[in-house]
């Protein structure tokens, strides 16, 4: 039994194919990308940066300005993020140096300035959270 | 005919390739982690949950409760509940919100529980010291006893049918600050577990609440700050939650610096309603275990006024809580058992039986 193959069969199998292929390329992709670690810098509930960190990478310095001359200077570098310095009457930030996993925090509350690390990697953090 | 099943086997084949992807798509409605930071409250807050695509709008209707709390006990926000009684104090009674109505009642109930070591009067002391504000001072023995006059919970009058607060006489003032976030992070628990959220960890300006347990089905490690580790995240101990929340109070977060560095003297943020002077039991900071965040942050502050004996005596007596008190010679007092839930991980702490 032979089965003629037609071109308009031939053109919806290719269709097919071409689409099922993209589709898991395009999740492959998403998935692979949520891997790795992102410094996010929230000024008052607003994303002002994402960067991307590893070992190794350029070190990059952000002064964040948070108005009224009042200022954070982030510095990220080797895998990690830390506060250098700021105008903050209580330096909270500045003390809670440098952070590398994902899920970590600094906040300054006078400035109103969350840095935190996305995505999956760093050595794991030993607690889900501290209470203080 | 054969020759159409023939055909049709292949297209049917490639038909369920071609919605594969997307019916994964669909299926993946995956729970993955959501998180967002928001300042309310007078602090910063982390909301992390763990849901599908519906977990940013569940959030959002998380933040949105905790913004209605915050306009309803916010000191600082001129028309909130709180303000309106402060500022009708002596003169008549408010008309407020049940939420505020609640949160009154319940820490004066803790005020009777604890005889006075707990009250929310305390805020012409707390305004006189000004130890959250920019500009902290140490008062004087004569202004403490002059605003020590206005500290007496028996004077906060409810009226349960009317729904109002009445304070009874003029220049006294409340403030809900040692219980409000907790208050604030039981709703936000309770708007999760109604979205049907199975796991979340809520962290309310370092009070931390977990709901169930981890995705993984562990349960939740929870650090407990390290009081003398000027500010770095370290902990001292770890204890593991599921259902409840993690509260911590101390001397080391908020106290008047300068004054500190001159003299060593720690002018801390909790105030003893007895003597109008922060508390001094001898204690650097306490952590209270409770299924209520409002119960584990009124306690926090009770064990700190009351130090640690008495105040670890009443969080037995009370039983819906266990808690632990280190003292500035870096020993670790517990309730009974809560000893064995404590794993501590700075050795220069020690947990005494």
């Amino acid at each position: 039994m032979r089965i003629p193959l037609k071109i308009g069969d031939a053109f919806v199998y290719g269709f097919a194919v071409v689409l099922v292929i993209i589709s898991f390329a395009g999740m492959y992709l998403m998935g692979a990308k949520s891997d790795r670690r992102h410094v996010v810098i929230e000024m008052d509930k607003r994303e002002i940066y994402s960067i991307e960190i590893h070992e190794g990478m350029e070190p990059v310095e952000l002064r964040v300005d948070a108005g009224d001359g009042r200022y954070n200077e982030v510095v990220v570098m080797n895998g990690e993020v830390r506060i250098e310095e700021a105008n903050c009457p209580d330096q909270l930030c500045v003390k809670s140096g440098a952070i590398r996993s994902s899920g970590q925090t600094i906040v300054c509350l006078p400035h109103k300035l969350v840095v935190r690390i996305t995505g999956a990697g760093g050595e794991p953090s030993d607690v889900d959270d501290i209470a203080h | 005919m054969k020759r159409y099943i023939a055909k049709a086997c292949p297209m049917a084949l490639a038909i369920c390739l071609l919605f594969l992807p997307i019916l994964q798509g669909c299926a993946i409605n995956e729970v993955r982690e959501h998180s967002k930071n928001l300042f309310a409250l007078n602090t910063w807050i982390n909301i992390r949950i763990y849901a599908g695509r519906e977990g940013p709008k569940i959030i959002d209707s998380a933040v949105r409760r905790i913004e209605e709390i915050e306009r309803r006990m916010s000191v600082t926000i001129k028309d909130s509940d709180v303000s309106r009684i402060n500022d009708n104090a002596g003169i008549q009674p408010v008309k407020v919100h049940e939420d505020t109505f609640k949160v009154i009642e319940k820490a004066l109930e803790y005020a009777k529980l604890s005889k006075g070591a707990f009250d929310i009067t305390v805020y012409p002391i707390v305004q006189l010291w000004g130890i959250t504000t920019e500009h902290p001072r140490v008062p004087t023995d004569e202004e403490i006893r002059e605003k020590l006059k206005f500290v007496d919970y028996q004077k906060v009058i409810l009226n349960e049918d009317e729904g109002t607060v009445y304070l009874q006489e003029k220049g006294m003032g409340i403030d809900l600050g040692a219980i409000a976030k907790g208050y604030a992070a039981d709703e936000v628990v309770r708007v999760l577990r109604e979205e049907g959220v199975q796991h979340a960890l809520i962290n309310m300006g370092g009070n931390v609440i977990v709901v169930g347990n981890k995705p993984n089905g562990q349960p939740w490690r929870i650090g407990i700050q390290d009081p003398r580790s000027d500010g770095v995240q370290q902990h001292i101990a770890v204890v593991e939650a599921v259902n409840e929340s993690v509260v911590s109070s101390g001397d080391y977060e908020r106290y008047i610096k300068d004054v500190y560095q001159k003299t060593g003297v720690r002018y801390h943020h909790i105030f003893d309603p007895a003597t109008g002077y922060p508390a001094n039991q001898g204690l650097m900071a306490t952590t209270v275990v409770a299924e209520n965040s409002a119960d584990a942050d009124a306690l926090s502050t009770i064990v700190f006024v009351m130090g640690a004996e008495k105040g670890l005596g009443l969080v037995e007596q009370i039983g819906n809580a266990e808690a632990l008190a280190v003292t500035v010679d870096k020993k670790i007092y517990t309730t009974k058992g809560f000893d064995r839930r404590l794993t501590v991980t700075n050795e220069e702490y020690e947990i005494v039986p």
